[in-house]
């Protein structure tokens, strides 16, 4: 229960809102009791006086018509009741629904790069669209139907003991023991088993045999009213006449059909409810995720950041068991080009995450320019960081607006030195429809190499002061990968740059390499210093692929 | 942010030919109809290309040559002479017009094809789009609808359109 006040809470800003919508609702419910009143009265108070010759014809006929006038004004209310009450509650819906998605959206940024690894996208994607619609459907109408239903029993059941007490209380003694029913079934359909599939079968079961069974209590509720209303309606063996009359039992029949609707509405809801309680729990999950990156209370801004690098006895492990990176301590100056090499799984990688503040260090610290890392401010900190990667991310939107993706202010001048800078203004040009060209999801439509200078053209316009090349030119023909390597010399010049290459060749730039081995730095020097080493590992390296080539 | 141009080599190169080298790039159309370019003593045959043609349809149009190779980039056709300039727009306008539409008199929708009724600057036009190709909102501002022959017609400020109009596009536009 205590997810759905939570979600509850969601209405507290729309009060009013919530408040004439509920107003309106009510007063359908209140006037729908009035029809059956009128036509028991219709029968008692108008048919039969004129029909023993107590009320004349002329006088029942004018009676008549009020109560028909009477039953077009209730109509005519309920239908502005209506009107009113859908429009409240689905504008009301969407008010909520935006913002539960922007709450959700806003969290999600916040969130590290850890919780995205764990996550499948689609779940994530889930959380934000099915799951607030579904809690939208909820609060919006789900909770406002549950409450007139229960406001409808009350007053059907005030309704029918006023009429007449003893069928009246044959009818309504069982509705609390039919909601309690309902709320059992309500708890035993709450999804628990790990096993899909038995979970399923045995929910299907469940509501395949409760829902029958439930119908079946209703109705024979109004088999015992007829039992109990019949010998009353006939009058009894001893003389006395009808205790009940014909006009109380029409009347009575008909709210007697009225006890069927909000009886249904609270079993399906016990399903919404469970379903919007799942929904509830997953949206729930994401907000009470805290961010493992934390930004410190006064974060300073590196304005700009000059690029120094040092990593101080650093130790790092993703899963706080296995270490990935074991005291690896280097310094780097500004505009110094480091080549990062080593086997695969050596840390390379885990090197530039924590350059870029991916991840914190488990064990010592990575300083910029002279200040903690866990000192600046994330956002501001990570616009001054570039990247380029194997596979370039490009969104789904046209080529000037995934260059500008960096710098959106930048203007089609800028955009056209950083293309022509990136080797990529020539080929954007052949595209059908220039830099205006829809790129498609992830840049579908062109190819690894032409998407990867778009990316280089993004990030010269970015302009970075720290860069980072995680295999940006491999995977790519020759002629491509000379094109790239241009572009990325023209990139490299003036920032700190990581650069992680498994071909030895194309570092040919660096000032210095850092080979990483089972998470150590283990070789540390200029490409011809690490061949002159008889025993290290990049001499190794170098020797395989140049026997390879 | 604004980028420090580190890439000095090719903004000077772009500026150079803003200030001096454009205007020294003359174009003509021959008696053919053929675009010439000529620029630091060499002529070539050039078709147009323009960079933005969504966006921004007059400005920034490639001259390539037979081969697709750049052969010069206009900024806009006020970097040029007079002559060129005509020259130029000449060629632009056969590549593809860009009308400025100030009323919409009508949208039907046929077999695939939308059938577009419309007043510009230029008088009344008819023309056709695919189903699936959408008005588009341009950055500069305004939108932008592109018809089966290529030609462009632009919509500076949709708001600004009578209300009947304005009715008539609501429903292509986000």
């Amino acid at each position: 229960m205590a997810v759905i006040w939570r979600l509850l809470g969601y209405l507290t800003p729309y009060r009013r809102r919530v408040a004439a919508g509920m107003g309106a609702a009510t007063l359908i419910t209140l006037v729908s009791l009035i029809p059956p009143y009128l036509a028991g009265y219709l029968i008692d108070e108008v048919i039969r006086p004129v029909q023993s010759g107590v009320l004349t014809a002329a006088r029942g006929s004018a009676v008549a018509w009020i109560a028909v006038a009477s039953m077009a004004i209730v109509f005519l209310v309920r239908q502005a009741g209506a009107l009113v009450r859908l429009r409240m509650m689905t504008v009301l819906g969407e008010f909520v629904a935006r913002d539960l998605r922007t709450q959700l959206y806003e969290h999600l940024q916040t969130l590290s790069l850890s919780f995205y690894s764990r996550k499948k996208t689609g779940s994530i994607i889930t959380r934000v669209s099915s799951d607030t619609d579904r809690l939208w459907d909820f609060l919006a109408f789900g909770v406002v139907d549950v409450s007139l239903s229960v406001v409808m029993l009350v007053g059907l059941g005030a309704v029918l003991i006023s009429l007449d007490w003893q069928l009246g209380l044959v009818m309504t003694i069982p509705v609390p023991v039919l909601c309690w029913w309902i709320f059992r079934h309500g708890e035993r359909i709450n999804p628990r088993n790990v096993d899909v599939t038995k979970e399923f079968n045995r929910i299907h079961h469940l509501w395949t045999s409760f829902w029958p069974a439930l119908m079946l209590a209703v109705h024979a509720t109004t088999v015992a009213v007829w039992v109990f209303a019949i010998p009353r309606l006939l009058g009894g063996d001893n003389g006395v006449g009808p205790t009940l009359s014909a006009g109380t039992f029409v009347s009575f029949l008909l709210y007697t059909t009225m006890f069927v609707a909000p009886i249904e509405v609270i079993g399906q809801m016990a399903r919404t409810m469970n379903r919007a309680t799942s929904s509830a729990h997953r949206v729930f999950e994401v907000l009470d995720t805290e961010p493992e990156i934390v930004e410190v209370v006064e974060p300073l801004r590196l304005d700009p950041v000059r690029g120094k690098v040092v990593f101080d006895n650093v130790s790092f492990g993703y899963d706080g068991i296995r270490q990935v990176l074991r005291g690896v301590s280097f310094e780097v100056e500004p505009g110094e080009i480091i080549g990062l090499v080593g086997p695969s799984g050596g840390g390379k990688t885990t090197v530039v995450n924590l350059i870029a503040r991916f991840y914190d260090t488990t064990g010592g610290t990575v300083s910029i320019d002279g200040i903690d890392i866990r000192e600046l401010e994330i956002g501001h900190y990570r616009r001054q960081i570039g990247m380029v990667l194997q596979e370039p991310y490009l969104f789904h939107g046209t080529v000037v607006e995934n260059v500008r993706y960096g710098l959106p202010e930048a203007s089609l001048s800028e955009v056209v030195e950083a293309s022509k800078a990136a080797n990529a203004h020539d080929f954007i040009c052949r595209l059908e429809h220039g830099y205006d060209t829809v790129v498609g999801e992830r840049g579908q439509t062109l190819s690894g190499g032409e998407r990867q200078r778009i990316s280089i053209a993004r990030a010269i316009l970015h302009d970075p002061r720290i860069l980072i090349l995680d295999e940006a030119t491999s995977s790519v023909d020759t002629e491509t990968e000379r094109k790239i390597q241009e572009a990325l010399d023209r990139l490299v010049a003036g920032r700190t740059v990581f650069a992680i290459a498994h071909r030895l060749s194309t570092l040919h730039k660096a000032s210095r390499l850092f080979v990483m081995e089972d998470g150590r730095l283990v070789e540390c020097g200029t490409h011809r210093e690490l061949l002159e080493s008889s025993i290290g590992t990049y001499r190794r390296l170098y020797l395989m692929q140049k026997e390879l080539k | 942010m604004k980028p420090t141009v580190y890439f000095e080599a090719i903004a000077e190169e772009l500026r150079t030919f803003e200030n001096r080298e454009w205007n020294a790039l003359r174009l003509e159309q021959r008696i053919d109809g053929q675009l010439w370019a000529t620029h630091r003593g060499e002529s070539r045959a050039v078709f147009v290309k323009r960079c933005f043609p969504w966006s921004e349809p007059t400005y920034f149009v490639s001259l390539r040559d037979s081969d697709e190779n750049e052969f010069a980039l206009v900024r806009h056709l006020t970097d040029l002479d007079p002559a060129s300039s005509h020259a130029l727009e000449q060629s632009l306008a056969e590549a593809g017009f860009v009308l400025e539409v100030v009323g919409i008199d009508s949208v039907e929708e046929e077999v695939e094809i939308r059938h577009w009724k419309v007043q510009t600057v230029q008088g009344h036009r008819s023309f056709q789009t695919r189903l699936d190709d959408w008005p588009r909102q341009v950055p500069g501002g305004g939108t932008l609808i592109r018809d089966v022959a290529g030609d462009l017609y632009h919509i500076g400020d949709p708001a600004s359109l009578d209300k009947k109009s304005r009715d008539l596009l609501w429903a292509f536009v986000d």
